[in-house]
């Protein structure tokens, strides 16, 4: 581990750090990346230690489960426009990302009978002015 | 711009003094029940699937969201097997007037975050509706937000249209008071090949730019059929000010012509912009009958309005024919607002052909004109995109 990424070692594990440090350390691509493999890494030895500890220290679980969801979202909003907020939502939302497995909306390619979606609007193909009221019919102008 | 509404106040009064016909008074059509679905973006754009249901019978109706809210649908009759989002709804007319609609209601919230529930939300209600009316029943949040879809939650609402009535047969030239009959081909004869389905999008740009976008499948039969939006209301500095787009689409095989080689279709656009210093009745405006060659499945046509204009080509209105591929700055915003400048278009348009007109359709002229003031930079314009029936 570089020592630079220590500060976000210590923030997956509920520490206090230091704001202004934490920032520098996700300005970088790299630092970004470890804080993702940490919490990928802490995530699963959270679910083996839960699977075999079965019972006793559950109470804790679920808390410290929801401090590192807290975290990372204040980590999503720190890292501003990067796309770990949309990684992250996979890895703690199993329930819901099967909502879309299928979705037709996203499929590179349709069905063989070609559905059409209502949105986004289509982008046209021929344009037509049309005018209202005026309509000059050739022979009622002279009335 | 103000200069020709004045011109043409003018004339109007003058006209009615003189004791100039006037236009007959135009047949209604009747109000029916329209679902809605609008899905709120971030941006403050809004998108709405709409199904008007019919009059005199119960309906059961699906409003729903496939793999997510942002891709939206209405079925009726027979649940949709792609549902994720969405409700179940019973419709019964009890009574319908001109002027009013009343209708109950059962709804249930049958589909959410892409599963089946039995304990949705639900009501039964029974509403007294008048045109214009809008009412909210229920709003899906979106939790599952993604660069897919932004969007922050679908609504389910009530609303009501009035129904287009169909285009009668044209009338004969000299006779007509405002359009004149459309040139067909000839050996023209009416009725088309099949059944098609017409997907229609109502685009409102307002001035900031944003969009509401409103959507409709409607079933062509064979000699052809008619689509209405519910009214769309914003406010402007003389009040609120609604809008209703209603259209009548007619068919015509012809011996030759069209994609196919075998039809045209006569598109019939009316309008109504209500309120501000409108009259209480609004401003009434139609295109008369415009001839389309059928367009391939793959196309959609654009029909502008005066405001209304396509981005690339600057200033110059009038774009008719953009080839295929020219328009594509990129979904609904290749048509933009023209912040004004369309009023005066329009104006000067009708002033300027005041001079040869009759006192009818110089009349109908200065209506369009107004409406376009009243309108105030909101911009309207209609894309369709017909595919065979299914």
């Amino acid at each position: 581990m570089e020592s630079r990424f220590e500060i976000l070692d210590a923030f997956v594990d509920g520490e206090r750090v230091d704001a202004a440090a934490l920032k520098r350390a996700l300005a970088e691509a790299d630092g970004r990346d470890y804080l993702v493999d940490a919490w990928l890494l802490r995530e699963g030895v959270q679910e083996d230690m839960t699977i075999e500890a079965a019972m006793p220290p559950a109470t804790n679980r679920p808390r410290a489960v929801r401090t590192w969801l807290f975290a990372a979202a204040v980590l999503v909003a720190l890292a501003g426009g990067y796309a770990i907020g949309y990684r992250a939502s996979g890895l703690w939302s199993p329930v819901t990302t099967p909502a879309s497995p299928s979705n037709p909306a996203t499929a590179a390619s349709p069905p063989p009978a070609v559905r059409t979606t209502s949105f986004p609007v289509p982008v046209p193909t021929k344009v037509i002015q049309v005018d209202f009221g005026t309509a000059p019919a050739a022979g009622a102008g002279g009335e | 711009m103000v200069a020709a509404v004045i011109l043409g106040l003018a004339l109007e009064s003058q006209a009615g003094a003189a004791g100039t016909p006037q236009e007959p008074e135009r047949p209604v059509g009747e109000l029916r029940v329209v679902l809605a679905a609008p899905v709120y973006q971030p941006d403050g754009a809004v998108s709405v699937e709409t199904s008007s249901l019919p009059n005199g019978a119960t309906s059961l109706a699906f409003v729903y969201g496939r793999g997510s809210i942002c891709d939206t649908a209405t079925a009726i009759n027979k649940e949709p097997a792609e549902a994720g989002f969405g409700w179940r709804l019973m419709s019964n007319t009890v009574s319908h007037s001109p002027t009013q609609l009343v209708v109950s209601i059962d709804w249930r919230r049958v589909w959410d975050r892409g599963q089946k529930v039995t304990n949705g939300p639900s009501g039964t209600v029974q509403l007294t509706l008048r045109p214009g009316d809008r009412i909210a029943l229920d709003h899906i949040p979106n939790t599952v937000a993604s660069e897919a879809c932004r969007a922050v939650g679908m609504g389910l609402e009530v609303r009501v249209v009035r129904a287009a009535l169909p285009t009668p047969p044209a009338p004969a030239a000299g006779r007509g008071p405002v359009a004149a009959p459309p040139v067909l081909p000839l050996g023209a004869t009416p009725g088309g090949n099949g059944a098609l389905d017409a997907d229609v999008w109502l685009i409102h740009t307002r001035p900031t730019g944003s969009e509401e976008v409103l959507h409709q499948k409607v079933r062509l039969a064979a000699p052809g059929g008619t689509f209405s939006f519910s009214t769309v209301k914003f406010q402007t500095t003389k009040g609120e000010i609604g809008f209703e787009m209603t259209g009548s689409i007619q068919r015509f095989r012809v011996p030759t012509g069209g994609p196919d080689g075998s039809e045209f279709l006569i598109v019939d656009l009316a309008r109504v912009v209500t309120g501000g210093t409108a009259p209480p009745s609004g401003f009434r405006n139609t295109t008369g009958g415009t001839p389309v060659a059928l367009p391939r499945p793959d196309d959609v046509v654009a029909f502008l309005m005066p405001g209304a204009e396509i981005r690339s080509r600057g200033g110059g209105g009038g774009g008719v024919g953009v080839p295929r591929g020219g328009a594509t700055a990129g979904g609904s915003g290749t048509i933009t607002a023209a912040a004004g400048g369309g009023g005066a278009r329009g104006g000067g348009g009708a002033g300027g052909r005041g001079g040869g007109m009759g006192a009818v359709q110089l009349r109908t002229s200065m209506e369009a004109a107004q409406a376009l003031v009243l309108l105030e930079g909101n911009v309207f314009s209609l894309r369709v995109r017909f595919t065979p029936g299914q």
